[in-house]
């Protein structure tokens, strides 16, 4: 019989043959409750047990890559905790880590892996930022007119941070420690995205942090 | 002598204001010829940008028009323009960019739809020369070449979010783009 691969509440894939989820770095085995192998980053994770998922709470804690705890549930854009447990709903008043420099559609809100990556960043910083650029996104998949067609802004794998008032270090850390894969800082704002760019480059990615 | 070095200074002074104030009238005439060929449209104005990128430009280009673009684009030895325009009625804006052989000859090579993202959007030139390459944010597959300008190009700017980079390619005898920010 052919196994069926599902997508879960984590976005992640499910093969009801296995009953495993893979989580790009590793596979999940959704009836043991752990991972089948170690954590790739293990002790740079922040518990003891390499095959256990976010600290054994994935009600509070995510990890859409398998490798690292990233940000609590009831940020909008992080997903929710691992099958089968159902998603806790959000508290009600959500506190807003960050703000858009406009309504769209100049500045389009984010989501997906933008959100998570905003979202997370705002979490380490403890301090709010300003999003200048976001989904936006011409008919003909743009960032803008005149652009070229592969931008991750398109795909919600992109944001760009106003640097006012940041710091530029700081920040690019958190970014770093939250997935971020590629970084660009382009004057008038910072480019941060979840893949890597050309070549694999990962632009400004800060090759040593103290992210604490 | 004190009336004369006085009346002197106020010589000087009426000189010096009517070169500023002559200066100031000055018309581009070429600049009106261009915007002679979109009847109904005004170029972009400052105050027509949200606040955010009106601030930086009149920080960083001073009293220049973030809406014109003043260059040789194809390399023939006349000005040619490249304008941001918005429409009286419809509040469509356009970046447009006219080749002008001759005064009163301009004809439009390129024509961008930016209605979108006008409060965002201005007009730099670029000197010959600049190395110009894609942004390695995007991994496309239609990866345009890295090229160093041999006439003025333009740099249209979308304030904190994106640039691209617009050019004369004398081979295809069109304007071409290059995304240099994302």
């Amino acid at each position: 019989m052919q196994s069926q691969t599902l997508r879960k509440q984590t976005g992640r894939e499910f093969d009801s043959e296995t009953s495993l989820y893979y989580y790009r770095a590793r596979y999940y085995d959704a009836n043991a409750g752990r991972f089948l192998s170690e954590d790739p980053i293990a002790f740079k994770g922040d518990g003891p047990d390499f095959y256990a998922y976010t600290l054994n709470d994935p009600v509070t804690w995510v990890d859409p890559m398998g490798t690292s705890v990233l940000c609590p549930f009831f940020f909008p854009g992080c997903p929710s905790g691992l099958p089968p447990d159902p998603p806790s709903p959000p508290p009600p008043g959500l506190p807003q880590l960050f703000t858009y420099n406009h309504p769209p559609p100049r500045t389009k809100p984010v989501s997906g892996e933008a959100l998570g990556l905003a979202n997370c960043i705002a979490y380490h910083l403890g301090s709010a930022f300003v999003i200048t650029g976001g989904s936006e996104c011409t008919p003909d998949g743009r960032h803008k007119p005149g652009g070229v067609v592969g931008s991750k802004h398109c795909t919600n794998q992109a944001i760009d941070i106003a640097p006012a008032g940041m710091d530029k270090k700081k920040l690019f850390c958190a970014a770093a420690g939250c997935g971020a894969k590629f970084i660009k800082d382009e004057g008038d704002h910072w480019h941060f995205q979840t893949t890597k760019g050309k070549n694999g480059s990962s632009g400004l990615i800060p090759k040593s942090c103290d992210c604490k | 002598m004190k009336w004369r070095s006085g009346s002197i200074l106020a010589l000087v002074l009426t000189i010096l204001f009517c070169c500023v104030t002559g200066a100031g009238q000055q018309r581009d005439s070429g600049l009106d010829a261009a915007l002679n060929k979109f009847p109904g449209y005004h170029l972009l104005a400052l105050q027509e940008r949200d606040s955010d990128a009106r601030a930086y430009i009149v920080q960083h280009f001073g009293k220049s028009n973030p809406s014109v673009v003043r260059g040789d684009f194809d390399g023939d030895g006349h000005p040619d323009y490249a304008l941001i325009l918005k429409d009286n009625k419809s509040g469509k804006t356009r970046l447009v960019a006219l080749l002008c052989p001759a005064q009163d000859q301009c004809r439009s090579v390129y024509d961008l739809d930016v209605t979108t993202d006008a409060g965002s959007i201005y007009i730099r030139p670029i000197p010959v020369g600049t190395l110009v390459s894609q942004t390695e944010a995007i991994d496309s597959k239609n990866q345009a070449a890295p090229l160093k300008l041999t006439s003025p190009g333009i740099r249209l700017k979308y304030f904190g979010q994106a640039e691209v980079v617009l050019y004369w390619n004398k081979k295809l005898k069109k304007i071409q783009e290059i995304q240099t920010e994302d």
